[in-house]
Formats: structure tokens, C-alpha cells, sequence
């Protein structure tokens, strides 16, 4: 049981608490769902219920906090791991150990349990999160989903009776979120008190039995009818019938010779449409847009972008802009200027730095370190940049990862503004929510093949 | 090079033999003097890599870099060859020649030369061999094992493991990293632009790094992974390090690992001149990351964890270069405790860069070429290479310095 009476928790040199009077009961059995905007105090939460709060971070905390009775700052963080587990949003941070086998029993080892409770806790956990056959496997080698039952096995294995769940949506495909329910069912089934931390409170709702709503550090209750928020469809200005801009033809590609994933694909895109690109993970999406910005050469017939056969990076450099999952990735420079100025400078191409500025409401962030800010307004900077080119087709993997509601709607709604000006957008996701609003034309893909293309009704 | 998963008589060996192995044939590489034991002592560590099987692949690159292995050294004493008697077949540039006849004392190629440094790369063949035959036989973890077993620092064994679980993300990181400044226009056609994408790349690559190995540790911490209880307190403060500080160590190892990586591929096929390109990333990621964590030790840490970590995945153990990286450390941590300063200046960034550019050069040219390998060098070709390693660093140095401050000041404003 967790038991949170007005609990407020201020980091070291900040002034303003980051958890305000938070009153919180969660009894054994329970799976809570907390969900909020990015930066309102949900991973704080966490820190403070797993110990890490203070007992890394320092600060300082008032009210009363208790994790099956026991006060977290009492305890070492690892004391605390018995009793509470913590599974991150990504499960590449938290495998440390060359194969499955030593990775489940890592934080056995780490407890000093004796050999006999380690092994059998690892078989247990291995047994119920469907790992048996996996053990002597190279944890580099597994999927993303079975990386993500590893480092839910690892957490499981040590024997907390309350485990939270950090975003675990973020990375997984239809597939693996129905696996991931499966696992959240089983552990309902064994009384585990379960929390979820989620930006999107839609995907685990059915399975919650309290829901929370975390903003600016205060935490309510919140119903159902209450939060559910359908976006409408984007509604696009009127324009003419325009020629192809993407011309894909007889594409044959593959990682494994031997095994292609694509195989004579032929797929036109019309200038100004809007298109999203479905599918579970390792279906091509990917694979698809690398071919298309030239990172990836096609072994068999090839991709124009604008009448110009792409081959290589160089060819689609400024005709087209990819903005990654993790915007971390593109910001090169210090300065919001300079990050904005600086694709333009490489490929001698002018550019209007104040209208950029103005358009995408830049000025604010000016005297900012780009790495000071946060994500949603990195994407954004990143997003910027690649506009600042003047590209003809922008492409998005996955623009929705790691970014609450707000953050996503606010790029995709600018993004998809562009269109008018001539501008053609593709994206890949997982978000049916994102497909649903913005798609013009949903492309789905399986095992390299498009399974179905279709023009969205407005 | 990399471990490959077959079952052989040298697989199964305990990896704690194959450390001794490893020790036991870089002793005799330095100790051996006539043609005929250097020869047998090839024969013998070829003999034991074949029968650790390696693949047709590997074995074609092996055999192609001892071809180039055994040219250059034969060329390069071919050159700075000095007993005597020795015959000229060819002048390159004669004693007379104004300036550089008369700053090299000419330039000759010697037929006695030729034999010499044929016979001396034999030595460099048997550690080869030898390091080749323990990499493709032994998974990384068991070698972290037997390392334990010699008692290195729990810090160190931490370290090596953590950079070789992180690694593969690593990379893939940086190829999307580059993929994304290509993306921007700029094309690496040229020196001039390499430098100047690799100055642009750095910074996503150190924030992000630093971002990750947050994650980590905290990872690591609510797995019960703290640093301080698994390792009883030292009393020596060099050593005591917590977790986050650890595991921004191994992002710093696997950062110097991958930063020169294409500067081997590209820039290293320039001859003459690649002290200069190596020294660069190598300076620049070493300072920032001592930067990053600066205290006592993190250089030691740093260096000595870089050195094993490339050892184990792909050079095999080597005694033979443990030298280089303690006496690296040595000097930049004296250099740190006398003036009290963890480069906290441009000033302190430019000193450490001519100290570690100096002492590896120097070593190299005077210890472990003549005391080693047996390989000698006219004195302007040391004069010419220590200086561009010295240079070399300096500019690593220096951009270190930028860049380090830019992450400050993320870190500053809150970021991070």
C-alpha cells in the first residue's frame, strides 16, 4: 500500500516545488494511472516513491510519503527496490548484462540474495514474462519488445509487490502494447499494485481502476468523460490537383541478401498530400524513409524526389527534411539563431531568419541554451531548422514519441499548415489519434509490402 | 576484430589462461632478438589462431594487414636504418640538398634496412596474432572476469562493462548523429569539412551521452546497482566514485572509441600526417569527459578504461600499451593536482592537450619504438610527428574547451 498525505517536494536550487499538497492512497491491487503534460511532476513522483528522491537528487521534501509503510528516505534506494520496483521508459537503459539469463538475476545479485533464492526468482520471473526459451540469448541481440519484458523481468525477479511503469507505451507497436496489456493483466491476476505513468491516458484506460491527472505539480482525480478529448479531423485549405513528387519505382531492398524486405515496390506521392505511414514495427516504415532521404541505396530500381533520382544523402539534402524521434539528435548549435541559420549556410541557400523566428514564435527562446529547453520546444527548434531549407516533402518518424498531447498537436497542427505553401508531409506512427486527424492518405505496411493504401475521408 | 561464437579447443580455455597467454608472448616479443626465434614465435601464435578457427572474412583481413604490416615496417627501416655497414639502393633526397638534404642529413633507402625491418615485424605479426587469436575466442564478459580475477579495480571492471553493453546503441546513435549534419549539407568530401562536422556533431553527441548515462545510473540505482554498497568505502578518495560518475566515464570511453573511428576509415589513409588527425577527437573527447567528472581519478579512469575496453573488444590484451595509457594518465593527473584546476579554463584545456600529445609521442619514439618493437627513426621524422601529435591535440583541445562550455551553460539554464 502507498500512502501520500500533502506531500511537497522542492529540487535543490529551484524555488518553486515541483510536487505541490500531493494527497495520494493506492491499495494492494491497484493499477493507477497517472498521466500529464511533459515537465508537470510525474517522474518526480516517482523519484520520491523509489527513493531516488532525496537520496540522489537532495531537495527537500515535506508532508508524509510511505511505500508499504516504510518511509523511502529511510531506506537505501536498493532496500527500497525490494518493495517497489521501477521499470524506465526505455529498456536499452536498464539491461546491463550480456545475456538474458544474468540480466534477471542482476538485481538479485545486487540484493545479495543467496544462489538458491536468485535462481529460482529468475526462473519465476523468466516463466512469467514469457522468457524461458530466451535465457542464454545476447540481450544486444532481442527485439524492443522482448528488451521490454527483460527489463520488466529484472525489476519482477527481485520481488517487489508494486511496480511502476515509467511511459512504457512510448516504444511499442500495436503488437507489443497488446503484449505489454497481456503482462499488465497477469500482474492484476497476482495482486500486484501496479502505477502507470502515461502522457496519453487513452491507451491503458480500460485497465485502470483510478485514474490521475498531474499538472504543474498538483495531482486530482479525474473521470473518464471528463479528460476525453477527440481531435477532429485537420481541416486543409482547398487546393488544385498538383503533378507526383515522390516517385518510387521496382524498389527491391534488403538488410539480409537473402532476405528482402522490399521487393519491386512501387509507391507515388502527389505534391501537397499529407500521408501517414502505418504498421507494426520492422514493417518497412523506417526502412521506406531512409531509402527516400538517401541514407539507404536501393539494390534494385529507385526513388525521385521532385524529378531528382535520389542516391545518396547529398541528392536529397534540402529537397527533403527528416525530423527524428529524438530531436536531440539534429541540434547542432548553441543558439536558436545559429541552428536555424545553419542548414541554409551548407547548402547556399538563403533564408529569412526573422520570418522563421516570427512564424514558429522563436524570440522567446533566444537567449536560451537550445539544450536548456524542453523537448517539445527542441522538436520544435529542430523542426525550424529543417524548414529554414525550404524542403518540398518533410518526413517525421514517429513525431508523437516522448511528447505529451499538447506538444504533438501544436507541431503537427503547424506542420500540416505548411501544406498550402506547397509543402508535402509524410509520417510514420504508431498513434492512430495523429493518423486519424492529419492523414490525407493512410499507407500501411507489413513485412515490407504496402497492405493497404487508402485516401482518408475529411 | 570480434568474438566469434564457435566451439574450439581455444574457446574452451579458461579466459584467465589466455591473459597469461597474452602476457606471456608480449614478454617474449620484447625479449627475443634473433630472426630465427621472431620467426618461430610467429609461426607459433599463427599455428594457435588457426585453430581458434577464424572466419574466411577475418582471416582475409588478417592476411591483407599483415602484407601492410610487413611493407611499411620494411619500408620505414628501409629509410631510418643507421648501423652500419649499410648500402644505398636509392636516394630520395641527397645530404646536399638544400634545406631538407641539409635538416635530414639526406634521405636513403638501405638494402640492409629492407631485411631489418622485415625481421622486426615479425614482432608486430606475433602480437597480432596472439591478440586476434584471444578477441575472436573470448566473449567480453569472460574477459572482464578474468581481469577480476588479476584484481583490477572494481571501478575499472564497471567501466569496461558498462561501455561494452552500451556500445552497439552507441553507435547507432552516431550514425544517426552524422546521417543528420549530412542532412543539413554538409558534405565530408574534404579535411576542411570533416573538422568542421565533427566540431558540429560533438555537441549532440556529448549532451546526449551525458542525458543517457543519467538514465542509466538511475536505472542501475532503483536495480540496486549503487556503486557505494556493492564496493566497500575506500579510504583512498581516488577511487571513490559514484555511479552517474561511473557511467559517464563508460559514455566517455565508448565516445573516444567511436569518435576516431572515421577518422581511421577516411583520414588515416593519409600518409604523413596522421598524428594530426588522430590526436584531434582523441584529445578533444578525453578532456571534455574529464571535464564532465573533474576530480581525481577520472582521467586514470578514462584513459586506463579506454585503453583495456579497445583491448578486450578488438585489439586483444596487450601488455605492451598498458604503459602508454598509465604514463598519459599519470602526467595529466599530476598536471591536475599540482595546479588544482579541472580545465576550467581555455588556458588549462591548451596545457593538458600539449602534455598528453607529448608524453604519448615521446614514449613512443623513445621507449617503445627502439626498447619494443626495435624499430628506429631519424630524428626530424620524431621532431616532425610529435610535433603535429602536440598540435594535433592542442586543436582537440581547444575544441574541447567550446564545446565543454556550450554544455555548461545547457547545464547552466537548467537543461540536461
Amino acid at each position: 500500500m502507498i500512502k501520500i498525505e500533502n506531500f511537497s517536494y522542492t529540487y535543490p536550487l529551484s524555488k518553486s516545488p515541483a510536487l505541490k499538497e500531493i494527497n495520494l492512497t493506492i491499495n494492494k491491487g491497484d493499477l493507477v494511472l497517472i498521466t500529464g503534460p511533459s515537465g508537470s511532476g510525474k517522474s518526480t513522483l516517482i523519484y520520491c516513491l523509489n527513493g531516488l528522491i532525496p537520496h540522489i537528487f537532495g531537495g527537500s521534501l515535506y508532508g508524509d510519503i510511505r511505500v508499504e509503510d516504510i518511509e523511502p528516505k529511510t531506506l537505501s534506494i536498493s532496500e527500497m527496490a525490494k518493495n517497489i520496483g521501477t521499470v524506465f521508459q526505455n529498456p536499452e537503459y536498464q539491461i546491463f548484462m550480456p545475456t538474458v539469463k544474468e540480466d534477471i538475476e542482476f538485481g538479485c545479485r545486487n540484493m545479495r540474495l543467496n544462489e538458491e533464492n536468485i535462481i529460482s526468482n529468475r526462473n519465476r520471473a523468466s516463466f512469467d514474462l514469457g522468457l524461458n526459451g530466451l535465457l542464454d540469448r545476447e540481450t544486444s541481440e532481442l527485439s524492443a519488445g522482448e528488451k521490454q519484458r527483460l527489463a520488466i523481468a529484472g525489476i519482477y525477479a527481485v520481488g517487489p509487490k508494486i511496480i511502476i511503469f515509467d511511459e512504457p507505451s512510448t516504444n511499442l507497436d500495436a503488437q507489443g502494447e497488446s503484449s505489454f496489456r497481456e503482462i499488465l493483466e497477469a500482474l492484476k491476476g497476482k495482486s500486484y499494485t501496479i502505477i502507470l505513468i502515461e502522457h496519453d491516458i487513452d491507451t491503458f484506460e480500460d485497465q485502470a481502476t483510478c485514474k490521475y491527472l498531474m499538472e504543474e505539480g498538483s495531482l486530482k482525480i479525474i473521470s473518464s468523460i471528463e479528460h476525453k478529448s477527440p481531435h477532429g479531423k485537420f481541416v486543409y485549405e482547398d487546393h488544385d490537383e498538383h503533378g507526383v513528387v515522390i516517385e518510387a519505382q521496382d524498389i527491391s531492398y534488403g538488410y539480409n541478401s537473402k532476405l528482402p524486405l522490399f521487393k519491386d515496390l512501387n509507391l507515388t506521392i502527389r505534391k501537397q498530400e499529407v500521408v501517414a505511414f502505418l504498421g507494426d514495427n520492422g514493417s518497412g516504415k523506417t526502412t521506406f524513409f531512409k531509402l527516400l532521404m538517401g541514407i539507404l541505396s536501393p539494390q534494385k530500381g529507385f526513388i525521385k524526389i521532385g524529378g531528382r533520382c535520389v542516391r545518396s544523402i547529398n541528392d536529397s539534402a534540402g529537397t527533403a527534411g527528416l525530423l527524428f524521434q529524438n530531436p536531440d539528435e539534429q541540434l547542432f548549435a548553441s543558439t536558436v539563431k545559429e541552428e536555424i541559420l545553419l542548414g541554409p549556410k551548407q547548402l547556399n541557400r538563403s533564408c529569412d531568419y526573422e520570418e522563421i523566428r516570427a512564424r514558429f514564435d522563436l524570440k522567446r527562446y533566444e537567449n536560451s541554451h537550445l539544450h536548456s529547453l524542453s523537448k517539445g520546444e527542441r522538436q520544435k527548434v529542430a523542426f525550424a531548422s529543417i524548414l529554414a531549407a525550404r524542403p518540398e516533402v518533410i518526413v517525421f518518424d514517429e513525431p508523437t514519441t516522448g511528447l505529451d498531447e499538447k506538444s504533438w498537436l501544436s507541431l503537427m497542427d503547424f506542420a500540416c499548415l505548411l501544406v498550402k505553401d506547397g509543402v508535402t508531409i509524410l509520417f510514420s506512427t504508431h498513434n492512430m489519434k495523429v493518423a486519424n486527424r492529419y492523414a490525407q492518405r493512410t499507407i500501411t505496411f507489413d513485412k515490407g509490402m504496402i497492405v493497404q493504401d487508402e485516401i482518408s475521408k475529411s | 576484430m570480434k568474438y566469434q561464437k564457435v566451439d574450439t579447443v581455444i574457446h574452451r580455455l579458461n579466459p584467465f589462461t589466455k591473459l597469461l597467454y597474452s602476457i606471456v608472448i608480449s614478454m617474449l616479443v620484447v625479449l627475443l632478438k634473433t630472426p630465427q626465434e621472431l620467426f618461430i614465435l610467429a609461426l607459433a601464435t599463427f599455428c594457435v589462431l588457426l585453430l581458434a578457427r577464424p572466419n574466411l572474412t577475418r582471416l582475409r583481413l588478417l592476411i591483407y594487414t599483415v602484407g601492410i604490416v610487413v611493407i611499411a615496417t620494411s619500408v620505414s627501416q628501409a629509410f631510418f636504418y643507421y648501423f652500419e655497414p649499410r648500402t644505398v639502393i636509392l636516394t630520395v633526397v641527397n645530404k646536399n640538398f638544400p634545406i631538407i638534404g641539409r635538416i635530414t642529413g639526406g634521405i636513403y633507402l638501405y638494402k640492409e634496412g629492407i631485411i631489418y625491418g622485415f625481421i622486426q615485424s615479425l614482432r608486430i605479426l606475433s602480437v597480432m596474432f596472439m591478440a586476434t587469436t584471444v578477441v575472436i575466442s573470448t566473449h567480453p564478459s569472460q574477459m572482464i572476469i578474468a581481469l577480476d580475477k588479476v584484481r583490477i579495480p572494481k571501478e575499472i571492471s564497471f567501466i569496461i562493462a558498462t561501455s561494452i553493453r552500451f556500445l552497439p546503441h552507441m553507435i547507432e546513435e552516431t550514425k544517426r548523429i552524422w546521417t543528420a549534419i549530412r542532412l543539413k549539407g554538409f558534405k565530408l568530401n574534404n579535411t576542411s569539412n570533416a573538422i568542421k562536422a565533427f566540431r558540429y556533431v560533438l555537441s549532440p553527441l556529448i549532451i546526449n551521452s551525458l542525458r543517457q548515462a543519467r538514465l542509466v545510473a538511475l536505472a542501475a540505482e532503483v536495480r540496486g546497482h549503487s556503486f557505494h554498497e556493492s564496493v566497500p568505502k575506500r579510504k583512498n578518495s581516488l577511487l571513490r566514485f559514484d555511479t552517474l560518475e561511473l557511467v559517464t566515464i563508460s559514455f566517455f570511453i565508448i565516445l573516444l572509441y567511436v569518435a576516431i573511428l572515421p577518422f581511421k576509415m577516411g583520414l588515416s589513409k593519409i600518409p604523413f600526417i596522421q598524428a594530426l588527425f588522430f590526436s584531434i577527437p582523441f584529445t578533444c573527447i578525453l578532456l571534455i569527459g574529464i571535464r564532465m567528472v573533474p576530480r581525481p581519478g577520472s582521467a586514470t579512469l578514462i584513459i586506463v578504461g579506454h585503453s583495456l575496453f579497445t583491448q578486450i573488444i578488438s585489439r586483444g590484451i596487450n601488455p605492451l600499451w598498458w604503459p602508454y595509457a598509465l604514463l598519459e594518465a599519470v602526467i595529466l593527473e599530476g598536471y591536475f593536482a599540482i595546479t588544482k584546476d579541472y580545465l576550467k579554463s581555455r588556458h588549462a584545456f591548451a596545457i593538458a592537450g600539449i602534455l598528453r600529445g607529448m608524453s604519448v609521442y615521446l614514449y613512443f619514439y623513445f621507449v617503445a619504438s627502439p626498447y619494443i618493437w626495435h624499430k628506429f627513426y631519424a630524428p626530424w621524422y620524431i621532431v616532425i610527428q610529435t610535433s603535429q601529435g602536440v598540435l594535433g591535440s592542442v586543436l582537440g583541445a581547444l575544441i574541447a574547451y567550446r564545446v565543454s562550455k556550450s554544455v555548461e551553460e545547457a547545464y547552466k539554464y537548467g537543461g540536461l
